[in-house]
């Protein structure tokens, strides 16, 4: 579904990927682990249309992501992909329920059904109860929950997660990635978990480490 | 400390270079504005001490040295001052003069004399060739036009006066009239001050949020909050003082450039208007100081409390009951303003209790309009932003309704403004309105003693003007005429030599039954009875003006003419109408007073005044209903006025795009983390748009509403008028909507597509 061919990406000087390949299926769940600078974050945003490599290709479904015009990218983002950051980036104007119902919104859907899915979604991250304050008023791990919940709201395809716990605390982090995990899966959804903890990346279907801007299997030691 | 703020600012990188430019750019422009403002009241006061050495003091004429006759013409609506002089060897000089003109010779200002070579017509207004130019000391203004004339003593009329020196006190009214200054002061602090008090606050909260952070962060390894507070506060000091020296530079350098071009219709001298060390210091020790003081202000919250900055109370809702001023003030306006509009006529006075009403009404409006504004726009923003269904203006609402303050802060300032100018064209308007009576002619008088015996009989020319009347006071005072008629006083009787043509043309056709070639009593239409004068009342009148030339006299006539009050003022309040053909000895005698009337369009003022000169050069021409002084004087008020508001609205203006930009970067993690998800760069333009184009949206009408009723109340209180009238609004309208846009699509453009993911944080 996602395939990334060869990719060479430099900041400057700074070499971020050299020649870095994966494949994705659907539904697989995949922890990016990586020394800090290795270049997994680089990778995760390659893959996910954000920022274009010098070299090398990104197809997602059959388009060509290195090449589409920023419209198009948008779209793939708004409707095939969800997002989770370290620090949530919740627009701190708007509720959690306001957040959380963004993505729906913007894709267009429905009022009953975007108050429906964003209450279901809501519940099943337990943050219900939270859901009308703004992220100011909410705790990290609640806020964070929220966060989860906006990129799976809208059912994407394929989720980035970077470092979706590295704000939380360990209790707050199992909780969060537990239900990050398991609704992706009882969904069907592509999961790219870039963390630096082996721990968290255990916990995904395959794990791969970057290394000097390429990636291997690091269960198998295998370059891919 | 210095060590550690100037560490903060270079690991702030480009972002902290940017906002000390945009503090520095924004002082400088503040500091230009204000060094602006400040300037007009001090330039105006040097130009008032430039006319007041000049002018002439009455002296002996045993002293000898010599006599001084001053006579005024226009050039269009350009005075032209002549000062014709009888010099003697010890006659004293006038600033700006060498040697004070012999007979045949012309001292005059470089303007006269280039607009003399220019345009050789302009000579028969000053009647004398140039030998020599007035120096900048001896002017008021370099484009003004004043002339010393030599004479010979034989030359000069009657009335001139024998020469004791040149400099005086007697507060001369030069630019505008002493009433429209404080006026215009209070406008410039008003106009000028409130954007300015705006924009520095808008600058000292730049990159707030980012700051406090630091500051937090400071506060959080320990140090102590005084530490703190000097630390965070000496970057703006460092970014207001640089910016206070580059606009103090920056109005000394186009100094020059200003005076020669002018502002308002004013040019000047650029020396009149140099900052003084006063204002050095100002610049220099006030502002930054200001700078610091408000950034310790505003970071208070962020020091007392650090750990406050990671989370956020939720924004309190602003109490409605912040609109009750500006609805009780509004309230009294509208009140005023029916009263005003359903007048059955124009009133010259309402009564002190409609000066108190409006003034508490102007009051509590601007009060309102400071104090309860931001009520609106936010609650507009809540009230759209819980119904949308749209992601762009839900994201922009919620943002206007979260953190108003920078936005409605300004916008609170632009209206303000707008305001105060209504209120200041109001009491401009009806400052004007005092001095003139709007109409279709021009009316002029000249003493007959200032004219040549032998060029009297040509002002009655019928080419000069269209009208003539001749007037002579009575020795005695005025006696009964009989019922009706003019009550006996202890002024004189006043006698008009015209014609029947010259009185309607006077009044605009509004006479009757005037037969020419017949003496008439005048009475007012509105004396309760008029009868004719008793015959047996009649009796001689002898006619004389107390001082000067013979006496004669003339019967009562036995019939009267009967005029409207208005228009009896008009012809100058005359008692008595006797036929033009009928002057005592069949000339003008030097008694009299000679009334001319004109269309009042400029061309056709023009010929009078031309033709007044061409005849009698030494004479001084009075305007009686259009003083074209009154005029000129209020026109540059007006400017004035209008300058104010520029600069108030440019600096607002200023302050607002600043504000947006500030917020648009400070958002610029959280735009990006939108646009990672998919967000479009239109969605999130049209949500920074919205934030900025609602409450502008607003503040325009509020303005322009507010304002526009404010000088109507104003006009309609001072009594001049009983009627709306949408003068200005149109181009309010335009320059608002100008704004509108310029102000949304910079700060549309200030959004980029380009994805910087740099600025998501990580740790």
């Amino acid at each position: 579904m996602l395939v990334a061919e060869g990719l060479h990406l430099t900041y400057g000087p700074t070499v971020a990927l050299a020649g870095a390949s994966i494949v994705l299926g659907a539904g697989d769940t995949i922890g990016v682990t990586g020394r800090s600078g290795s270049g997994k974050s680089s990778l995760l945003y390659c893959l996910a249309g954000i920022v274009r490599p010098d070299a090398g290709r990104v197809a997602y479904a059959g388009r060509d992501l290195s090449t589409g015009d920023d419209d198009e990218l948008s779209e793939i983002r708004r409707r095939d992909f969800g997002f989770v950051f370290q620090f949530g980036e919740l627009v701190p104007e708007l509720s959690l329920h306001e957040n959380v119902s963004l993505p729906l919104r913007l894709n267009r859907v429905g009022r009953a059904e975007t108050r429906e899915r964003t209450l279901e979604i809501v519940e099943m991250l337990g943050i219900t109860d939270c859901a009308h304050k703004r992220p100011g008023e909410v705790s990290g791990g609640q806020a964070q929950r929220a966060a989860v919940a906006r990129a799976l709201v809208h059912r994407p395809r394929v989720i980035f997660a970077d470092e979706p716990t590295g704000s939380l605390d360990t209790e707050n982090s199992e909780k969060v990635l537990g239900a990050f995990i398991d609704l992706a899966r009882a969904r069907g959804t592509t999961v790219v978990l870039v963390t630096h903890e082996p721990a968290i990346a255990a916990i995904c279907d395959r794990h791969v480490d970057v290394v000097d801007g390429r990636v291997r299997d690091a269960r198998a030691s295998v370059l891919l | 400390m210095i060590r550690l703020a100037v560490l903060l600012v270079r690991g702030g990188g480009r972002r902290a270079a940017f906002r000390l430019a945009l503090i520095a750019i924004g002082t400088a422009a503040g500091i230009f504005a204000l060094l602006l403002a400040t300037t007009f009241p001090a330039l105006l006061s040097q130009r008032q001490d430039r006319a007041e050495a000049r002018i002439a003091n009455t002296g002996a004429a045993a002293d000898d040295q010599g006599w001084i006759h001053f006579a005024k013409r226009f050039v269009g609506t350009r005075p032209l001052e002549i000062v014709f002089v009888a010099s003697t060897p010890s006659s004293p000089t006038p600033p700006g003069v060498d040697r004070l003109p012999a007979p045949g010779e012309g001292v005059v200002s470089p303007a006269l004399a280039a607009m003399l070579d220019a345009e050789p017509a302009i000579a028969s207004l000053m009647p004398r060739g140039v030998t020599d130019l007035i120096s900048e000391d001896g002017l008021v203004a370099p484009d003004e036009l004043y002339a010393y004339v030599g004479k010979s003593r034989s030359d000069l009329p009657d009335v001139a006066r024998p020469l004791g020196g040149f400099g005086g006190d007697s507060n001369p009214e030069v630019d505008i009239a002493g009433g429209d200054l404080k006026i215009v002061v209070l406008s410039f602090l008003g106009l000028v001050g409130i954007p300015l008090a705006a924009f520095f606050a808008v600058c000292a909260r730049l990159s707030a949020a980012t700051r406090d952070r630091r500051v937090a962060a400071l506060r959080l390894i320990g140090l102590d909050a005084t530490r703190t507070r000097r630390v965070n506060a000496l970057e703006p000091m460092a970014a207001a003082l640089a910016g206070s020296l580059l606009g103090l530079g920056l109005f000394t350098a186009l100094n020059p450039l200003l005076a020669s071009a002018g502002l308002g219709g004013l040019k000047w001298f650029p020396e009149d208007s140099r900052p003084g060390a006063a204002t050095f210091l100002l610049c220099a020790l006030v502002v930054p100081a200001l700078g610091g003081l408000l950034s310790v202000v505003s970071s208070r919250n962020a020091v007392t409390n650090a750990l406050s900055v990671r989370r956020q109370a939720p924004p309190r809702a602003r109490s409605p009951w912040r609109l009750l001023p500006l609805m009780v003030g509004l309230g009294l306006l509208g009140g005023l303003l029916v009263i005003g509009l359903t007048a059955s006529e124009v009133p010259y006075s309402y009564g002190d209790w409609a000066l108190l009403a409006m003034l508490a009404g102007a009051v509590l409006t601007a009060f309102g309009l400071a104090f309860g504004f931001s009520v609106i726009p936010v609650a507009l923003a809540r009230a759209i932003a819980r119904r949308t269904d749209r992601p762009w203006e839900l994201l922009g609402l919620r943002r206007l309704e979260f953190e108003p303050a920078s936005v409605t802060r300004v916008v609170s300032g632009l209206v303000i403004v707008v305001f105060a100018m209504g209120f200041a064209t109001g009491l401009q308007r009806d400052a004007r309105a005092a001095n003139t009576q709007v109409g279709n002619q021009q009316l002029y008088a000249l003493d007959v003693i200032e004219v040549p015996p032998e060029a009297r009989a040509d002002l009655l020319d019928p080419d000069l003007a269209d009208a003539a009347l001749v007037f002579i006071d009575s020795k005695a005072d005025a006696p009964a005429l009989g019922e009706g008629l003019p009550p006996p006083s202890e002024r004189p009787l006043r006698a008009l030599w015209g014609s029947c043509a010259a009185i309607e043309t006077f009044t605009e056709g509004r006479v009757d039954r005037c037969v020419e070639g017949r003496a008439y009593v005048f009475a007012r239409s509105d004396a309760s009875q008029i009868k004719d004068p008793d015959a047996t009342a009649r009796f001689p009148l002898e006619i004389r003006r107390i001082d000067a030339g013979p006496s004669f006299s003339r019967d009562l006539p036995d019939a009267t003419l009967t005029l409207s009050q208005r228009d009896m003022q008009t012809i100058g309040d005359p008692d008595l109408l006797y036929p033009v053909d009928g002057l005592p000895g069949g000339t003008v005698p030097e008694a009299a007073t000679i009334q001319l009337a004109s269309g009042a369009d400029a061309a056709s003022v023009e010929r009078v005044v031309a033709g007044v000169a061409a005849v009698a050069p030494t004479t001084t021409l009075r305007f009686l209903n259009e003083d074209v002084e009154a005029q000129a004087r209020a026109a540059v008020t007006q400017k004035l006025l209008h300058v104010a508001l520029m600069l108030g609205v440019f600096t607002g203006f200023a302050a607002f795009v600043v504000a947006a930009l500030d917020r648009a970067l400070e958002r610029r993690q959280n735009l990006t983390a939108l646009s990672m998800a998919g967000v479009s760069t239109r969605t999130l333009r049209g949500a920074q748009m919205i934030q900025v184009a609602m409450p502008l949206a607003v503040a325009s009408v509020v303005a322009i509403v507010s304002g526009k009723v404010m000088e109507q109340v104003t006009v309609l209180v001072g009594g001049y008028t009983s009627s709306w009238d949408w003068a200005g609004t149109g181009t309010a309208a335009a320059f608002a909507a100008v704004a509108l846009v310029l102000a949304t699509g910079l700060t549309g453009l200030s959004v980029s597509s380009r994805i910087d993911v740099s600025l998501i944080r990580r740790e």
